[in-house]
């Protein structure tokens, strides 16, 4: 009989040290699955972004190519687009561009072809760190670990996604509970275990897209009831993101390109609330010659462009509606279609813009496209009839009441702009929707603050020749009729159709040019 | 040490317990990370 059946039974053991052996028990169990899992080269942390979806300093954002030694290659796109693979460093002047989705469609490979044909020994190296629906906070991170890749020149295209980006680090944060549930969790992260227990969850769990629409529209909520005193907390916090990366470039001895970003002045504002003052009885008020001033304008002019009940809606585009990243099977479905949209006829562009239209092919347009495009093609014209402008200037009489008691409410200030575009009045029209877009309580494009901050920003570093800003947003809206960028040149609030990215990158060209010729001086 | 293997032999429910909850947290853990979003809502809806 084997000796442990034989041995004495043992004294009954204390609480406390049965407590002590169990956890040592699951401590040393936890060490050998880590072990094993190690040994087999399974489940490596660093192969998988922050939890904290990079708002995390621990996220690693570049890991090295095993198969390419001295390759990195990023991990931040979780799937939705490919990853980017940066080669050693070599002679050629390396460029980084950071931001945003904008950022992220510019065409790098264009970019780096107009650069190299004007200085092509050693030529360029231009590399595409944008990353969509990533702000000032994130991309601060990304920046901080990109300098490692040793660039020459960093260029900053951002400023459209402040508050998209801390909505969902909001959503986030509600998600588990707390920041701090969250953080904890990602540091849990560094095991092998977690890494391959949230493998095997990945693997057999529907994704977050798959949710119901419902549980979806809960996340559009973070920002329903933010006020303007608590806006401007995060143009702070985009002033210090966005200085703090021109610091640490220039500390990296990367020569650097702010630019200032182009909104689309015909997306009405996100979010509008009144002030928490203001008198329930008031606020009776404003609804009702709201409900006046938007009945009385002809359908024609609002439909999809402005909300007058809940069910007649304001249509958001979004790039796939244009055919752009939109799913095969879609994209199909739209060309077999036997009736292809008419393009309506909006503005003309002047150069570097002019010439035929700027979108997709219309075969890949969704439904929605012609739909907005319509309205939007009555609003330019602007032809009403004489019973169209009594309305007109009804609605505009109401709507100058409402702003009495409410001067910034921002999608008043919108729908009385394009009343005034309407009745002709550009210089007004101009002034009330960029007042519109400015005091949206959660814009979701640039506008004249995000745009200020740069601008502020470049002016600050005027004696450093290393430091340049091209002002887009101005140069675009030069070639703008009354100076409005509208969807002649844009898919949706902040995104350029694809052929018009071309000509806004080579506003930028020059100054990378020079910043690049200044590097190589340095060298 | 034998007294210890002798915890492990007569009280198996007291460590086997704390393992399984263990492995329980981690996997409850990482299905909550498996439905947390990647990219925000408003970004799909704008």
């Amino acid at each position: 009989m084997p000796v442990v059946e034989t041995s004495p039974a043992p004294p009954n053991l204390p609480v406390a040290r049965r407590l002590l052996y169990a956890a040592l028990t699951t401590l040393l169990f936890a060490a050998a699955l880590e072990g094993a899992l190690a040994a087999l080269g399974l489940a490596n942390p660093a192969a998988r972004l922050s939890l904290t979806r990079g708002f995390s300093t621990r996220a690693r954002y570049f890991v090295p190519d095993p198969a390419q030694p001295g390759t990195v290659h990023t991990q931040m796109f979780s799937g939705d687009s490919p990853e980017v693979v940066v080669p050693p460093r070599g002679p050629r002047v390396r460029v980084l561009l950071m931001g945003e989705s904008s950022t992220e469609g510019f065409p790098e490979e264009y970019i780096q072809e107009r650069l190299d044909a004007a200085l092509p020994d050693p030529g360029f190296e231009v590399i595409n760190l944008g990353r969509h629906g990533y702000g000032s906070e994130r991309v601060r991170i990304l920046l901080a670990q990109a300098l490692e890749l040793h660039p020459d020149v960093v260029f900053i295209y951002l400023g459209h996604n402040e508050f998209v980006e801390q909505g969902f680090a909001l959503e986030l944060a509600r998600e588990w509970h707390s920041g701090v549930a969250l953080e904890a969790v990602d540091w849990l992260a560094r095991l092998r275990t977690m890494n391959a227990a949230i493998e095997v969850a990945e693997s057999i769990a529907p994704g977050p897209s798959a949710r119901p629409e419902s549980q979806q529209a809960e996340r559009a909520d973070a920002f329903r009831e933010l006020t303007y005193d608590r806006t401007v907390l995060f143009y702070k916090v985009y002033r210090d993101n966005l200085a703090a990366m021109v610091e640490l470039a220039r500390e990296a001895g990367a020569g650097v390109l702010l630019s200032t970003v182009v909104p689309n002045d015909f997306d009405p504002p996100a979010v509008s609330t009144f002030p928490v003052n203001l008198p329930e009885t008031t606020r009776a008020d404003v609804f009702r010659l709201r409900g006046l001033a938007l009945g009385a304008i002809p359908e024609r002019f609002r439909k999809g462009l402005i909300q007058t009940s809940p069910e007649a809606g304001v249509i958001h585009l979004r790039p796939s509606d244009w055919g752009e990243l939109a799913p095969p099977a879609e994209l199909a479905a739209r060309r077999a279609r036997a009736a292809v949209p008419a393009p309506p006829e909006l503005r003309a562009l002047s150069a570097p813009f002019a010439g035929p239209p700027l979108w997709s092919d219309p075969r890949d347009w969704s439904a929605a496209v012609p739909e907005l495009l319509d309205t939007c093609a009555q609003v330019v014209q602007r032809a009403p009839t004489e019973d169209e402008r009594r309305l007109l200037s009804v609605t505009a009489t109401r709507l100058n009441e409402v702003l009495t008691i409410c001067p910034d409410h921002p999608i008043t200030l919108f729908e009385l702009g394009l009343v005034r575009y309407l009745l002709g009045d550009d210089d007004g029209a101009a002034r009330l929707l960029h007042a519109a877009a400015a005091y949206d309580r959660a814009p979701t494009h640039g506008n004249d603050v995000i745009n200020g901050v740069v601008r502020e920003l470049a002016a600050q570093h005027a004696d450093d020749p290393d430091v340049r800003c091209v002002d887009a947003e101005q140069l675009v809206r030069a070639a703008c009729p009354e100076g409005l960028v509208g969807y002649e040149l844009m898919m949706d609030n902040c995104h350029l159709h694809a052929q018009a990215r071309y000509a806004l990158v080579d506003m930028f060209v020059p100054q990378l040019l020079e910043l690049g010729r200044a590097a190589l001086t340095r060298r | 040490m034998r007294t210890y293997l002798q915890f492990l032999r007569r009280h198996p429910v007291w460590w086997v317990t704390p393992i399984v909850l263990y492995l329980g947290a981690l996997l409850w853990l990482a299905s909550l990370v498996a439905r947390t979003p990647d990219n925000p809502f408003a970004y799909t809806l704008y």
